[in-house]
C-alpha cells in the first residue's frame, strides 16, 4: 500500500542529543551570529580565554553548537580534511592545533543532578559528593581523548606511557596503586564513578557510608589533569587550550552552580569554558568564594541564541542552509534537485489569492460590507458598498471599509484605490500604497477571515521563519510536520512538483502549535501558571486583531516590570516562562506606545499565534502594559480582557445618545461565531 | 440485500469520534508506528468499498474509520522485541523448573543445548518468517534449529514451534498430529512459543501435552464485536451496527468467513502479513475489494495470488 | 505472570503481609474485597498513605481512600510522601516493620506509581533478601479518555517528571548508549 513514492522525512532527526559526531558535522551550518552580532568568530571558540554562556530557549541550538566544538567532531572535521585534501601531510594533532584547542564536552542529566540531595544525608556532604563526581567526569573526558590520539598515532604511545602515566597514576591513587597504562588509569576513574552510583544506589534504602578510595575536590582534576598533560606531553598541546563545554546548566542548582562559577572566574591558563543554559538559567552568580560572584563582561562574555537569530536579517538564510543540509541527506530529494525549503513552502504568502480563495464558492461574498454599520454614515450601506466595492480584490475592500469607518468618505476612498490601482502618484494613492502595502494587509486578511468564521491560513516560507521565533528547533518542527502531511495527503504534489500545499503547511502548523501549547501544561514548575497565561495572553491578541477599527494593528507584545511583581511564585512563573520560551523578551528597552516611557518588552511566542489567529510578525507599536496586579490575573484566572478600550463606534448619532448596547450586538452578529473560535479549537479538516 | 437503514438503533453518530479526528489519529498513528504505510488515497480507496449497503454513507465511513483507528499493527521492531520477549519466556519457564542452585547462565545454556527451535507449520508459512528474526534477535546457533533433513542429536529432549499467533490452536494441533508420524520427534517434549495466542489455543493444546508459551494473550476484549470489546467500550450503542456493517460487506469481501477465520473479529496484523482471524473488509482483495491492509495468501495450487498470479 | 480472576482461590492462602498503596481510584482495594471473599488472609497489612492523595481526596472519596481500613485484616501505615520513596522505605525499619527471607510477601501494586514499586522491590530482593515475592496487578477494564480517543499524554494534576528512579542511578560513566524509559500512567493519582 506504500505510495510508489517514499523516503525518509528528511527533518525526523531533531535532538542534537541524540545524534553522533558526524551527523552533527553533516548538519551543521555555521550560525550567522558568530560572524556578526557579537564578533564571536570560530577561532575565538578555542582561542579566547574568556569563559562564554550561551543563552537561548529549548530548540535554539545550544546542543548542537556545544557539539561541534567537542573532541569527538573536531575529530571527525580533521579526518574529513585529510580526506578531501588527500593528504597524508595534514595529520590530525596538526589540525587540531591549528584551531587553537580541544573542546570536551559534559551534559549530565537533570534527574541525577538532582539525585545528588535529601535521602537522610546533609547537602554538604552531598556538595562535596558532587564536587568528587564533576572533577571525574571532566578528568574521565580528558583521559579518553588523550587515549582516542594515542589509538590514532597522533601522540606517542611511549610518551604517554612513560611520562603522562605515571604522573595520573600518583594523582589519582595511592603510591604502589599498580596503575601502569592509559586504560588503567580510565578504569579506574569509572570504578571511581561507579562507587558514587552505587552509594546513590544504596543510600536510598540505608545510612550507608560514602567510601571513595582517593575524595577530589574542585579544581583538582578538571585543572590538576590540564597542568599534567602541558607537563608531560607539552610538544604536543603547548600552546593549545582545553575548552570545557558544558551543557544544560540550568539543571545544576544553585551550590553546583556555585562551584562551576568558581572554575569558571578562577580558570588557570589554558583552560576557558563555554557553557549552554536555557535563558533565566542561572540560580547564582555566586561562587564559593564568599562575596565573589560572576560578572558579565568582567568574569564571562553572554551570547543570546534566540535574540541574535532573529535580530540578524541572515537568519532566513541560515533556516535555508540547515533545511538544505537535511533535504540533501535525502537520496531522493537531493536527485530530484528539491533541496530549497523556501520553494517547497513557497516564499511568502499571497494574501490576495488567500483573500479571493477565502471568498470562493461562498454564497454571501459580501458579508465583511456588513463592517459598515459601525461607522456613521449619511448615505445607505449598499450606495456606500456599490462606490468601494472591488470584487476581484477582497481585500482592498475591506481596506476601504477601514477607510471609511475611520471618517473618510467613500468618493475619496475610491478614488485613492483607482489612484493607486492605476499606478498615480498622488498624495491620496501614496498614502493609500503606504496603508496598503506597509501597515494594514496582513491585520486586514486576519478579519476578513474572522468575518466569514474561517481562520487565517498561515503557510510559506517567510511565515515559517517568523513562527519559530528565532528557535532553529521550532522551525525543523514545522518542516518535520509539513512533510509528514504531504507524504500522507498528497504525495504525488511533493514528488512531481516538489511543494507542499498551503492547507497542508496550515494544518501542520496548527498541529505543532498545538504540541507547543500543550507542552506549557507540562513544565514541571508553574506549568499551569504559565498555561494561563498564555491563553489569557492570545485572546487579548485576538480581540486587539478582531477590532475592525485596526487601532492597534498585529498587537502581540506586552510590558510588566518583573521587578514590581511582589508575589514570589508569580515572579518565578514569569521566569520559568521566559526560560520556556513561551514569552520572549526583547534585548532592548522600547516604548510601549508613542510618547510613553521605555519598558521591557515580551513576545509571546510566535508558534502560538496560530492557535489565537494572530499576526505571526512583530510590529512594535502598541504593547499592553501589566502591572503587578494584572499578572496575577493573568496567571490564575480567565482575564483575557484588553486594557485600551476598543469601543465601537468613532462619533455619536444626531440624538447625541450613546447606543453602545444596539452597537455591541450589531458587532456580536458578525463576530459571534468567529469569538467561538478564539479559543482554539478549529476544525482541521481539508475542506 | 437488506433494507438498509439509517440507523436502526439509533445511536447518535455524534457519539463516535468524528471523520476529522479518527483521520488524524491514523495519520498519528500512521506516521510513527505504521510505517508510513498509507497514505490518505490509500484510505479513501479502501472506504470507496462501502456504499451505503448497510447504512448511510457517512455512517459507514465512520465506523469503518472508527475499526481501522483501532488496528495494531506490529512493524519489524515491534516483531524484533516480541521475539526477545518470547525467548525470555521460554527461558524463564525452562529456569522455574530447573534446579534455582545451579548457576543461572550455565542453566540458560544446558536448556539451549538440549532445544532445538522450528517453524509451526510448511516451510514459506508465518512461522518461517518468526523464526528467522527469532533466531537473529537471540543469536542463535544453527545447531539450535530443527532441520526435518538433518537428524536430531541425542541430546535434544525439546522441539520447540515456533508461530506468530494460535487462536484456535487448530492448525497447530493438525500440523503436530501430521508431525507425530515423524520420528525424528516422537520421543521429544514439544512446545509451542507464539508471539499471540488465546486462552482457549492455550488450554486446548496444553490438554494434549502441548505447552504453548506466548507474548500477548489474546481474550474477548480484542474481538471487535464482543460483549467486552475494548473498541466499543464507549459506544455499546453502536456495536450491533457495527457487527451488522463488518458482517455484510465481509460477506463481499470473504464469503466463507466473513468475520474472519473461525469469526475471529480481530483487527491486529504483522508487517508482513496479516492473519485470516482478522476481519477480511481490512485484508480482503477477493472479487475487486478493496483492502487498506492486503494479505498474502499462499494457494494450495501454489504460487502466491499477488505476484505470481498473473504470470501463471 | 497470568490472570487470577477466576482462580484467585487457588492462590496462597495466607502472607505474612500485603502491601498496597492508598488509593481512591477503584482498583486501589479490588485484591483485599476478592482476598476478603475467597478467604485469603495476611497477618497484616501494610498501607502506603500518601500525604499528596490523601489530601487530595474530596470528602466524598474520603472512604474510598481509606477503603483498606475496611478490609477485616489488621494495618499498619507508613506515612509517606510520592515524592520521595526512599524516606517511607527507611521509615519502615524505624515503624517496626521488617521483612525476613523466607517471609510469604504479596504487593498489590495497582496503585504504586513506578519509582515506589521499584524501590520497593529492589529493597525486598536485595536487601531483605527475600526468596518469593507475589505480585498482583488489578487491570482497569478501559482507560477515561473522551471519546476513546487519545494522542497526548496530560497529567491530571499538571506535568510529567523525568526523574531518576531512587536505588537505580544506572552508570554515569557514559561508555555506553542511555536508554531513557517512559513509564506512563494514566489515571489521575496514579500518573
Amino acid at each position: 500500500m506504500k505510495s510508489d513514492h517514499t523516503f525518509s522525512n528528511p527533518f525526523s532527526d531533531s535532538n542534537a542529543n541524540g545524534m553522533d559526531s558526524s551527523k552533527i558535522l553533516e548538519y551543521w551550518c555555521d550560525p550567522f551570529p558568530l560572524r556578526q552580532a557579537q564578533q564571536v568568530t570560530e577561532s575565538d571558540i578555542y582561542r579566547d580565554i574568556t569563559p562564554m554562556f550561551f543563552l537561548g530557549g529549548r530548540g535554539t541550538g545550544k546542543t548542537m553548537f556545544l557539539r561541534y566544538w567537542s573532541y569527538e567532531v573536531q575529530r571527525e572535521r580533521a579526518l574529513s580534511e585529510i580526506q578531501s585534501k588527500s593528504s597524508n601531510e595534514l595529520v590530525m594533532m596538526q589540525y587540531l592545533r591549528e584551531m587553537g584547542g580541544i573542546g570536551l564536552y559534559l551534559r549530565i542529566d537533570g534527574p541525577a543532578l538532582r539525585s545528588f540531595e535529601k535521602k537522610g544525608v546533609e547537602q554538604d556532604q552531598w556538595d562535596a559528593i558532587f564536587a568528587h563526581f564533576f572533577e571525574l567526569q571532566i578528568c574521565k573526558r580528558y583521559v579518553e581523548m588523550i587515549i582516542d590520539l594515542t589509538d590514532r598515532d597522533q601522540i606517542s604511545f611511549e610518551r604517554v606511557a612513560t611520562s603522562f602515566v605515571p604522573e595520573m597514576a600518583k594523582c589519582l591513587a595511592s603510591p604502589n596503586s599498580g596503575i601502569d597504562s592509559i586504560r588503567a588509569i580510565l578504569d579506574r576513574i569509572e570504578c571511581e564513578i561507579a562507587v558514587i552510583s552505587e552509594f546513590r544506589a544504596n543510600i536510598a534504602f540505608s545510612d550507608v557510608r560514602f567510601s571513595p578510595s582517593k575524595a577530589f575536590g574542585s579544581q583538582d582534576l578538571s585543572f590538576g589533569v590540564v597542568r599534567i598533560i602541558k607537563r608531560t606531553l607539552s610538544e604536543y598541546f603547548g600552546d593549545m587550550n582545553f575548552v570545557i563545554l558544558i551543557d544544560e546548566y540550568e539543571n545544576f542548582n544553585a551550590q553546583q552552580q556555585r562551584m562551576v562559577n568558581t572554575l569558571v572566574k578562577f580558570a588557570k591558563p589554558g583552560i576557558t569554558f563555554r557553557i549552554g543554559m536555557r535563558l533565566e538559567g542561572f540560580r547564582s552568580f555566586e561562587t564559593t568564594s564568599p562575596k565573589e560572584f560572576i560578572k558579565e563582561g568582567r568574569d564571562y562574555r553572554k551570547i543570546v541564541f534566540e535574540t541574535h537569530l532573529t535580530r540578524n536579517k541572515m537568519y532566513s538564510q541560515f533556516l535555508i542552509d540547515v533545511a538544505k543540509k537535511r533535504l540533501e541527506s535525502v537520496t531522493e530529494l537531493k536527485d530530484k534537485g528539491y533541496v530549497d525549503i523556501s520553494k517547497i513552502l513557497g516564499k511568502k504568502e499571497d494574501l490576495e489569492e488567500e483573500a479571493s480563495e477565502l471568498l470562493r464558492n461562498k454564497e454571501d461574498t459580501t458579508k465583511h460590507f456588513r463592517l459598515l454599520k459601525l461607522a456613521q454614515l449619511d448615505i445607505p450601506i449598499e450606495n456606500v458598498k456599490g462606490i468601494i466595492s472591488n470584487s476581484d480584490r477582497p481585500l482592498l475592500e475591506m481596506l476601504n471599509i477601514l477607510w471609511v469607518l475611520r471618517g473618510k468618505s467613500p468618493d475619496v476612498t475610491r478614488e485613492a484605490m483607482c489612484d493607486y490601482l492605476n499606478g498615480k502618484h498622488s498624495e491620496l494613492a501614496i498614502k493609500y500604497k503606504r496603508d496598503y502595502v506597509d501597515k494594514y494587509k496582513l491585520s486586514l486578511m486576519f478579519l476578513l477571515a474572522s468575518v466569514y468564521q474561517k481562520n487565517k491560513q498561515y503557510y510559506s516560507f517567510n511565515t515559517f521563519c517568523f513562527l519559530s521565533s528565532g528557535i532553529v528547533g521550532n522551525f525543523i518542527g514545522l518542516c518535520r510536520k509539513s512533510f509528514e502531511y504531504a507524504c500522507f495527503y498528497d504525495p504525488d504534489m511533493l514528488w512531481d512538483q516538489g511543494v507542499i500545499p498551503k492547507e497542508l503547511q496550515n494544518k501542520a502548523v496548527h498541529d505543532v502549535a498545538n504540541t507547543e501549547r500543550q507542552m506549557i501544561k507540562r513544565i514541571q514548575f508553574h506549568g499551569d501558571y504559565i498555561y494561563h497565561l498564555a491563553e489569557n495572553l492570545g485572546n487579548i491578541f485576538t480581540k486587539y486583531h478582531r477590532d475592525p477599527f485596526i487601532r492597534y494593528p498585529e498587537t502581540n507584545q506586552f510590558s510588566i516590570d518583573k521587578l514590581s511583581i511582589s508575589n514570589p511564585i508569580i515572579r518565578d512563573a514569569l521566569s520559568a516562562a521566559e526560560e520556556w520560551s513561551i514569552i520572549q523578551k526583547k534585548d532592548m528597552l522600547q516604548q510601549t506606545a508613542p510618547g510613553m516611557p521605555k519598558r521591557e518588552i515580551y513576545t509571546l511566542n510566535r508558534i502560538l499565534a496560530p492557535i489565537f489567529g494572530i499576526t505571526y510578525r512583530t510590529r512594535g507599536g502598541y504593547s499592553e502594559m501589566f502591572d503587578p496586579a494584572d499578572m496575577d490575573d493573568l496567571m490564575m484566572k480567565d482575564a483575557a480582557i484588553p486594557k485600551m478600550k476598543l469601543e465601537r463606534r468613532r462619533t455619536r448619532n444626531a440624538s447625541g445618545s450613546d447606543r453602545n448596547t444596539n452597537k455591541t450586538n450589531t458587532e456580536e452578529r458578525i463576530f459571534s461565531t468567529g469569538e467561538a473560535k478564539l479559543q482554539g479549537r478549529f476544525d482541521l479538516g481539508l475542506d | 440485500m437488506p433494507e438498509h437503514t439509517n440507523n436502526p438503533s439509533n445511536a447518535p453518530i455524534d457519539e463516535l469520534p468524528s471523520e476529522g479526528q479518527l483521520y488524524d489519529l491514523i495519520f498519528l498513528m500512521n506516521s510513527t508506528v505504521w510505517g508510513r504505510r498509507l497514505t490518505y488515497i490509500d484510505i479513501e480507496n479502501w472506504l470507496s468499498n462501502f456504499q451505503s449497503d448497510v447504512f448511510d454513507i457517512a455512517y459507514e465511513r465512520r465506523m469503518a474509520l472508527l475499526l481501522l483507528a483501532n488496528f495494531v499493527y506490529y512493524n519489524e521492531d515491534e516483531v524484533r522485541h516480541l521475539c526477545r520477549q518470547m525467548y525470555r519466556n521460554f527461558i524463564h519457564e525452562s529456569l522455574l523448573k530447573s534446579s534455582l542452585t545451579e548457576d543461572p547462565s550455565m542453566a540458560v545454556k544446558s536448556i539451549l543445548g538440549k532445544t532445538q527451535f522450528g517453524e509451526l507449520g510448511p516451510p514459506g508459512k508465518s512461522g518461517s518468517v518468526i523464526l528467522y528474526y527469532f533466531r537473529h534477535e537471540n543469536a542463535l546457533q544453527e545447531s539450535n534449529i530443527f532441520n526435518t533433513a538433518n537428524p536430531i542429536p541425542d541430546h535434544v529432549d525439546t522441539i520447540v514451534y515456533i508461530d506468530d499467533v494460535t487462536v484456535s490452536g487448530d492448525q497447530a494441533r493438525t500440523f503436530l498430529l501430521d508431525e507425530n508420524d515423524n520420528l525424528l520427534i516422537q520421543d521429544k517434549h514439544i512446545k509451542i512459543l507464539t508471539l499471540i495466542a488465546t486462552k482457549e489455543a492455550t488450554h486446548d493444546l496444553g490438554s494434549i501435552g502441548i505447552q504453548v508459551t506466548s507474548c500477548i494473550d489474546l481474550d474477548d476484549r480484542s474481538k471487535c464485536f464482543s460483549a467486552n470489546s475494548s473498541i466499543f467500550h464507549y459506544f455499546p450503542n453502536h456495536l450491533d451496527n457495527c457487527r451488522q456493517f463488518a458482517t455484510i460487506y465481509g460477506l463481499k469481501a470473504n464469503p466463507a468467513d466473513p468475520l474472519g477465520h473461525s469469526n475471529g473479529q480481530y483487527s491486529f496484523g504483522f508487517f508482513y502479513n496479516v492473519p485470516d482471524n482478522t476481519l477480511p473488509i481490512f485484508w480482503s482483495q477477493h472479487a475487486g475489494w478493496k483492502p487498506v491492509m492486503p494479505r498474502y495468501i499462499s494457494n494450495a495450487v501454489g504460487g502466491t495470488q499477488n505476484e505470481i498470479g498473473p504470470y501463471i | 505472570m497470568y490472570r487470577v480472576d477466576s482462580s484467585l482461590a487457588e492462590q496462597e492462602r495466607h502472607y505474612k503481609n500485603l502491601i498496597i498503596a492508598g488509593g481512591s481510584d477503584h482498583r486501589a482495594y479490588e485484591l483485599l474485597r476478592k482476598c476478603s471473599l475467597c478467604g485469603i488472609s495476611a497477618d497484616s497489612i501494610v498501607a502506603f498513605d500518601f500525604t499528596e492523595r490523601r489530601e487530595w481526596a474530596t470528602s466524598t472519596n474520603c472512604n474510598k481512600y481509606l477503603g483498606y481500613q475496611a478490609s477485616g485484616l489488621n494495618y499498619r501505615t507508613i506515612d509517606c510522601s510520592i515524592k520521595d520513596p526512599s524516606s517511607s522505605l527507611k521509615s519502615l525499619t524505624n515503624d517496626g516493620i521488617t521483612f525476613s527471607p523466607d517471609d510469604r510477601i504479596a504487593i498489590d501494586i495497582s496503585c504504586f506509581t513506578k519509582p515506589y514499586f521499584f524501590i520497593l522491590i529492589k529493597y525486598l530482593k536485595e536487601f531483605v533478601g527475600l526468596r518469593s515475592l507475589t505480585v498482583f496487578y488489578t487491570e482497569p477494564k478501559s482507560y477515561v479518555f473522551s471519546k476513546s480517543l487519545y494522542s497526548s499524554y496530560q497529567s491530571m494534576k499538571g506535568t510529567l517528571r523525568v526523574m531518576e528512579m531512587p536505588g537505580f542511578p544506572g552508570q554515569e560513566t557514559g561508555t555506553g548508549r542511555s536508554i531513557l524509559i517512559i513509564l506512563l500512567g494514566f489515571d489521575g493519582e496514579i500518573a
